[in-house]
């Protein structure tokens, strides 16, 4: 990346014997929306917390737009933030929430009022219809959107999102996940948003920084995270995933036995020997059921279970001591297959993700 | 329809508080407007403009608001250091503990304590005299007085503040203040924005509680100063103990002054809480 | 933030020395009745006086009855209002605040020129009915405190789902209440008790002007006539409070989490 605009510089983080960030660094360019991926505890919400400037780093820097704000105090740094909570101040109106930013920086009112206005329409809450309500009389989903509004309103540089979906329920978090995007992409405002849930931040993002104790296991775009994991955490964390065991016969051809049957991974070895153990994993959607053409790597075993998800049907397959699972369209001329078939399932040698 | 069954639950209940609760206090307004022959009469709450009842009602009132004030501020103090301030956790259960036990430690007890602090040879006069040569009665002190009754007030109403105020100081969102900080506003701005609006509510409730918690009661006053202070109480109950003011109906007249001034304190409460206060629930 | 935790620590300190000063010093004082040393006559010559036996006694007694009276009173009604009548419970609550807003000696005033001997309800023409009377108007002084225990007390159990759930299992309302209900209040409603116990006992306006021989009123008599042992009682009296204090702290620990509440 050539000109960086958030720079995280091999950020540590320490209370006392626990170290809960250790050396992360990651650089946004402007206008890029970077997720924070990873289960609770992994670090990431400290690092958000620190480039906000709530923790000081025990070691490393934070440089926003070519400063160092390190050691700068939240209010110094010019940084918009939505809270998981919403954190709206309950005393204060809709309108008055959106303008706390503007009025502590001293903005005329006629100004202000017209920020105001400006920033209630892009998140579609006009002002004469709610700019007089109180935080306790909007939904959930409207509350988080003032946040954003207010978060927003005096123009800050870079804006930080604290898992801002999870208190809402499933329907609005994927119709405000979308506005947000939309609204990030509008204003072309550096933006970096911490979750735990991957579907939230593969649909969302430019790039994510899947996170694990304390580090960053790998960063790339959704596309990379999701089909080329380079670690195992990552592999198992984004996505589904089924892992079967296999043992290596014979590195030259790549040929390895899973269960009764042996399937050729050419160039997916990796300088594996005769008799090691791997774990080959595939995504459900790479995987089908019967012979496909283009998928001639092929496994035998018997069907586990059978769910009807309505235009999906999904398949259990026992293969060997493994089960995967896969997904098949439904169609009203076939019906769906039964329990205890014995079955085929083909997959491309290509889609095997290898996990040493 | 609803069943009169359903009333039989709460009617014990209902028949309680208005024979014992609301009927007695109403015998007494009533009783406030009527002379000796059960004629109506404005007579009696004329009469309560004597000096000598005058007086009592205002030291009353001085030493209520006082105390109310003291108790409220240091009270809110205390919470918010033990809330927000970064003390150890066991400090801030051990003070709702104690506060717990001095907020019902009030009456005849708490007068013998600040006798035995602050009297003539209280511990604390005797020691402020021996060891820093400060003698607090030549200086003008004395625990049978206005500030000295306030002082002992004192005792029983910051423990009730902190007591009923820590939940509010609690309900303050971490997050308010993060939003507030990111959105480039200083301590005191956040404060003076949000926190104090917030609090506000709460904090003058809890006043007008301790103010009718101090303006009642009377055990205190009387172990202390006997009738020397003559705080609206204690003349009431010289008055019902021996008719001292030879008419009863006057007795009547002091009791409703009494209620007025707390209830009108409560109605400034309500009146205030629903007219600023929207955004509340 | 360094500065905060400073302050934080000086206002702590003030207030542990407000608090803390007035003990100490009664206590040294109870000591001093024996002219030159200290020693516990002040409390043994207390101990020993049997006006303080019979008036604790009676305030004891007193006490007892009131709590029996307070909960007879508050359980059901506000189970009641819980379960069936939510729209009542702003008049309830109403009614239980009054007594922190009439102060006590206006009310029993009330007491005194209602319930006379020559009125429909003679109580003060008995000592037995003046005996009920007092323990009438302690249940009132403590309908605030104990309300609110209970209340609180059925607000973490949900009271409608435990009921409905009972009446489902074929349970009638003496098995609801005796084996559902009470069993799960009952740390709350102590807690009531224990207040109530705090309030009562030393209580002086309404015992004194009833003419009861409480001890509240026996303290009084005490302060104008001693030196040292009204030290000492005061310090018996914080003693009480405190026991009661930590015995509602202790209950609490044991009081029901709620695990079905939705809120």
């Amino acid at each position: 990346m050539a000109d960086p605009f958030l720079s995280i510089q091999h950020v540590k983080k320490s209370y006392g014997p626990n170290t809960v960030v250790q050396d992360f660094t990651l650089e946004a360019a402007p206008g890029e929306f970077v997720s924070f991926l990873g289960p609770s505890g992994c670090g990431k919400t400290t690092v958000l917390r620190m480039v906000a400037g709530f923790e000081e780093p025990t070691s490393g820097s934070i440089i926003v737009g070519g400063r160092d704000v390190t050691r700068l105090k939240p209010n110094q740094r010019n940084v918009g933030m939505v809270f998981q909570a919403y954190a709206l101040f309950p005393n204060l109106t809709v309108a008055q929430n959106v303008a706390f930013g503007l009025k502590v920086a001293g903005m005329p009112k006629a100004d202000a009022d017209k920020r105001v206005a400006e920033m209630l329409n892009i998140i579609r809450l006009p002002i004469d219809q709610f700019g007089d309500r109180y935080p306790y009389q909007l939904s959930g989903g409207q509350q988080q959107r003032v946040a954003l509004a207010r978060a927003l309103a005096p123009s800050p540089k870079l804006l930080l999102l604290d898992e801002p979906l999870s208190a809402l329920d499933a329907k609005v978090r994927v119709s405000l996940r979308e506005e947000i995007r939309s609204i990030q992409q509008k204003l072309g405002i550096t933006t970096i948003f911490v979750t735990h849930d991957q579907e939230e931040a593969l649909s969302i993002s430019d790039r994510i920084a899947v996170m694990y104790g304390g580090k960053a296991e790998q960063v790339g775009t959704p596309f990379e995270i999701y089909n080329r994991p380079t670690t195992k955490f990552v592999a198992n964390f984004v996505g589904t995933l089924n892992v079967l065991e296999g043992t290596v016969t014979d590195p030259s051809t790549g040929a390895v036995q899973v269960g009764p049957s042996s399937v050729l991974l050419k160039g997916k070895l990796n300088g594996s020997k005769a008799g090691d153990t791997l774990s080959l994993a595939l995504r459900p959607e790479a995987i089908s059921l019967g012979r496909q053409p283009g998928r001639d790597a092929t496994l035998g075993g018997e069907i586990s279970e059978v769910s009807f998800l309505g235009s999906v049907i999904r398949v259990r397959v026992g293969v060997g001591k493994d089960r995967v699972s896969l997904d098949t369209f439904n169609s009203p001329a076939s019906p769906p297959p039964t329990v205890g078939d014995k079955a085929e399932i083909s997959f491309s040698p290509e889609d095997v993700l290898v996990l040493h | 329809m609803r069943l009169p069954t359903q009333w039989l639950g709460v009617a014990p209940f209902f028949i309680f508080a208005v024979m014992f609760l609301i009927l007695p206090t109403f015998y007494l307004m009533i009783g406030a407007f009527q002379n000796d022959a059960g004629e109506f009469t404005f007579e009696n709450i004329a009469a309560l403009s004597q000096p000598s009842i005058v007086a009592a009602y205002w030291i009353s009132i001085k030493v209520s608001l006082a105390s109310a004030l003291i108790g409220a501020l240091m009270g809110l103090a205390i919470a918010i250091a033990i809330v927000r301030g970064g003390l150890p956790n066991w400090i801030r259960s051990a003070t709702l503990t104690f506060s717990g036990v001095a907020s019902n430690f009030a009456g005849v007890p708490l007068a013998f304590a600040f006798i035995a602090t602050l009297g003539r040879l209280g511990l604390a006069t005797v020691i402020l005299k021996t060891y820093f040569g400060f003698d607090l009665y030549a200086n003008g002190f004395n625990i049978l007085s206005f500030w000295g009754l306030t002082l002992t007030y004192v005792y029983f109403q910051i423990p009730l503040m902190v007591v009923i105020i820590t939940p509010a100081i609690d309900g303050l969102k971490k997050e308010w203040g993060e939003a507030a900080s990111t959105l480039g506003a200083t301590q005191s701005q956040y404060w003076r924005m949000v926190v104090v609006p917030v609090i506000w509510p709460s904090f003058l409730g809890t006043v007008i509680l301790l103010f009718a918690n101090a303006f009642g009661a009377i055990a205190t006053a009387y172990a202390l100063t006997g009738s020397s202070l003559n705080i609206i109480p204690i003349v009431l109950y010289a008055q019902i103990r021996g008719d001292v003011l030879h008419n009863a109906h006057l007795g009547y007249a002091i009791a409703f002054g009494m209620i007025v001034i707390t209830g009108l304190a409560n109605v400034f409460y309500i009146w205030f809480r629903t007219r600023s206060e929207r955004w509340l629930k | 933030m360094k500065s905060g935790r400073f302050w934080a620590w000086v206002t702590f300190a003030i207030g542990a020395g407000y608090f803390f000063i007035p003990l100490i010093a009664t206590f040294e004082f109870s000591l001093r009745k024996t002219r030159g040393i200290y020693s516990f006559d002040a409390y043994r010559s207390v101990f020993g006086d049997p006006h303080f036996q019979e008036s604790f006694t009676y305030s004891i007694v007193a006490a007892l009855f009131t709590i029996v009276l307070g909960v007879l009173l508050v359980v059901p009604t506000a189970y009641w209002i819980r379960l069936r009548m939510p729209q009542l419970r702003p008049i309830v609550e109403f009614i239980t605040l009054l007594p922190l807003v009439i102060p006590a000696i206006v009310i029993v005033f009330g007491y005194i020129r209602m319930y006379g001997s020559n009125s429909p309800l003679p109580f003060l023409a008995t000592t037995s009915g003046t005996n009920v009377l007092l323990v009438i108007g302690y249940a009132t002084l403590a309908l605030p405190y104990m309300y609110r225990a209970v209340d609180t007390g059925l607000r973490t159990i949900d009271v409608r789902t435990l009921t409905e759930a009972a009446q489902i299992l074929g349970a009638g309302w003496t098995t609801i209440i005796g084996r559902v209900i009470l069993p799960n209040v009952l740390i709350a409603v102590l807690s009531g008790a224990f207040l109530t116990f705090a309030i009562v006992i030393g209580e002086f306006t309404m015992a004194s002007l009833l003419n009861r021989p409480a001890f509240g009123p026996y303290l009084q008599n005490i302060g104008a006539n001693r030196a040292y042992e009204p030290a000492a009682l005061a310090i018996i009296a914080f003693v009480i409070t405190w026991g009661c204090m930590s015995l509602i702290q202790l209950l609490s620990r044991y009081a029901p989490k709620s695990s079905n509440q939705p809120r």
